[in-house]
């Protein structure tokens, strides 16, 4: 494993437990992943793949292995390492955000519950509004806005604290395409602005070929890792990439990857 | 461009139309099926009935003032005890648990025949309708704010847990506001209730209260004025219930209920 790893899973499996039996949604699952990188996670629906996120985000236990930020296991002995959680944010699948807050008052949460005073919420806020193109939105309820801005509220929430990991579940999941496009490249911009490592979970693989270093290829339920396809283009890219055979090729192997599977 | 609809000129035209709509049918079914005035007195005579109730020396400084004070006493006891209770049970099931049957049981009980116990230990004046006006409104408001503890969504949880929320900074962002609908929905039911609580108490027992003048009304079967009496109750309960949406208004006007 590689020793400057940002984020590392060690054989991880997850297990639900619900009514009926035991759900593997995860098996040995081994990554790591290094500073600045942008790896993006592909796979069917209910392959796990909000599970690994939610792993990675420490918001669950493993059944078995470890995950490890910066080195520190998030997990002793069933107790979550709040030091090493901090350095994370997340976008959830849903935007989650609170209906009864305004936008800049669902963005400074996280500042606010740890202790910030007023005066540095609302700056702070106005500062991500600014970066993830709400400006002038401050005030709005979140009810008013678009799917495609409830996301960039959730984004800027999820930036809040700083994160040097920054967790995407299907952040666009919901979005017409021209939107997903737009969002792509505003969200290559925010990264570099703010320079973190970011795990995406996406299922179109092209949104993944595009915007990743890194694709991570899924297999159906439980999930195991079927394919790591690196993607060569440096970072920030323009949509002509997409024109590119290189392009087309990566998308070729992960798709056949994914089917392989998929006809067993 | 499209014709705006008329209600959305006058709000109140609708409302006006439907009140002059119920009086000209009252009138006329009287004069068509030849009613006894015993059974259903006319309009006229109920509302000139009503004029001098509202004149009467006692009626405002002591009937309504009585009523409006059970019904707001009540009501507010059964709001604190609800709301404290709710929480408590949904934050603690050990001791929802442990209290449950005991609450079942005051639930499913006719709670009538509590109020012949209510008045024995509590006297013929205000505190035994106030009480049985609590206890009737407690349950809606108790029960709601217990199913918004427990219907707080699993994503906002996640996401406070997210960002390392303590149980108080959980309740105190998010649990108090998801259960705010429903404690307001407990209120709209519990405020009618409060006023069913006080007006039975009165017929019970006392000399004092709107319920009281119905009640001596009823036993000179005077109905020109129970109908007044009624009236005045009706409009009684219904600012109250104008109250209640005001708090409403201002306590969840994020909600999607008021869009
Ligand atoms: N809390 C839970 N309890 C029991 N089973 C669960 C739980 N959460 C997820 N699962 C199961 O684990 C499997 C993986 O779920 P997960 O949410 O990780 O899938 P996913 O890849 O994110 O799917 P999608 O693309 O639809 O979001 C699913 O089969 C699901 O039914
Ligand atoms: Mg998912």
């Amino acid at each position: 494993m590689n020793a400057s790893a940002e984020l590392a899973l060690h054989e991880v499996s997850k297990e639900y437990l619900s009514a009926n039996g035991t759900v593997q949604a995860l098996r040995d699952v081994s990554l790591s992943i290094v500073r600045g990188e942008f790896v993006a996670i592909i796979g069917a629906s209910g392959c796990g793949k909000t599970t690994l996120l939610r792993l990675l985000a420490g918001l669950i236990a493993p059944t078995r292995g470890e995950v490890k930020v910066r080195e520190h296991s998030l997990w002793h002995s069933g107790k979550r390492d709040t030091g090493a959680a901090e350095m994370i944010g997340m976008v959830f699948q849903d935007a989650n955000l609170f209906p009864w807050y305004t936008v800049e008052e669902n963005i400074y949460l996280p500042l606010m519950l740890q202790g910030a005073t007023r005066q540095q919420c609302l700056e702070k806020a106005r500062e991500l509004c600014h970066l993830v193109g709400l400006a002038g939105f401050e005030r709005s309820h979140t009810a008013e806005l678009s799917g495609g801005m409830r996301q960039r509220v959730a984004i800027a929430r999820a930036l809040c604290l700083k994160p040097s990991i920054l967790l995407m579940d299907e952040p666009f999941g919901s979005l017409d395409a021209m939107t997903r496009e737009r969002m792509n490249l505003e969200l290559q911009t925010m990264i570099a602005t703010i320079n973190a490592t970011v795990v995406l979970v996406t299922h179109s693989i092209t949104e993944a070929v595009f915007l990743a270093d890194r694709v991570v290829a899924l297999s159906p339920r439980p999930g195991e890792i079927r394919a790591i396809q690196p993607i060569e283009f440096p970072r920030e890219r323009k949509l002509e990439v997409q024109a590119d055979p290189r392009f087309n090729l990566a998308v070729q192997a992960l798709r056949q990857a994914l089917c392989v599977e998929g006809e067993k | 461009m499209t014709k705006p609809e008329i209600g959305a000129i006058y709000p109140a035209l609708p409302a006006i139309f439907t009140v002059a709509a119920t009086l000209i049918i009252w009138k006329i079914s009287i004069l068509f099926f030849d009613i006894s005035p015993f059974i259903l007195p006319p309009p006229e005579t109920v509302f000139e009935r009503l004029w001098i109730l509202l004149r009467e020396r006692n009626f405002w400084s002591v009937h309504v003032v009585t009523t409006l004070w059970e019904i707001l006493a009540g009501f507010f006891l059964a709001l604190v005890a609800g709301l404290t209770t709710g929480v408590l049970f949904g934050k603690l099931p050990w001791l929802e648990r442990a209290l449950k049957p005991a609450l079942l049981t005051l639930q499913v009980v006719p709670k009538i025949t509590l109020l012949p116990i209510l008045i024995i230990w509590t006297g013929f004046g205000m505190t035994s309708k106030i009480i049985f006006a609590a206890i009737l409104s407690f349950f809606p408001i108790m029960l709601n704010v217990l199913l918004g503890l427990k219907s707080v969504s699993p994503g906002h949880q996640e996401v406070m847990r997210a960002f390392h929320a303590g149980r108080w900074s959980m309740f105190r962002f998010v649990e108090l506001y998801s259960v705010l609908p429903y404690l307001i929905a407990g209120m709209e039911v519990g405020i009618v209730f409060a006023v069913i609580g006080a007006i039975v108490g009165e017929y019970l027992s006392g000399s004092e209260g709107l319920g009281y003048l119905a009640v001596i009304a009823l036993g000179s079967l005077d109905m020109p004025r129970l109908f007044a009496v009624l009236i005045v109750l009706t409009l009684l309960s219904y600012a109250l219930a104008m109250l209640v949406h005001c708090v409403k208004q201002v306590l969840i006007p994020w909600h999607d209920s008021m869009r």
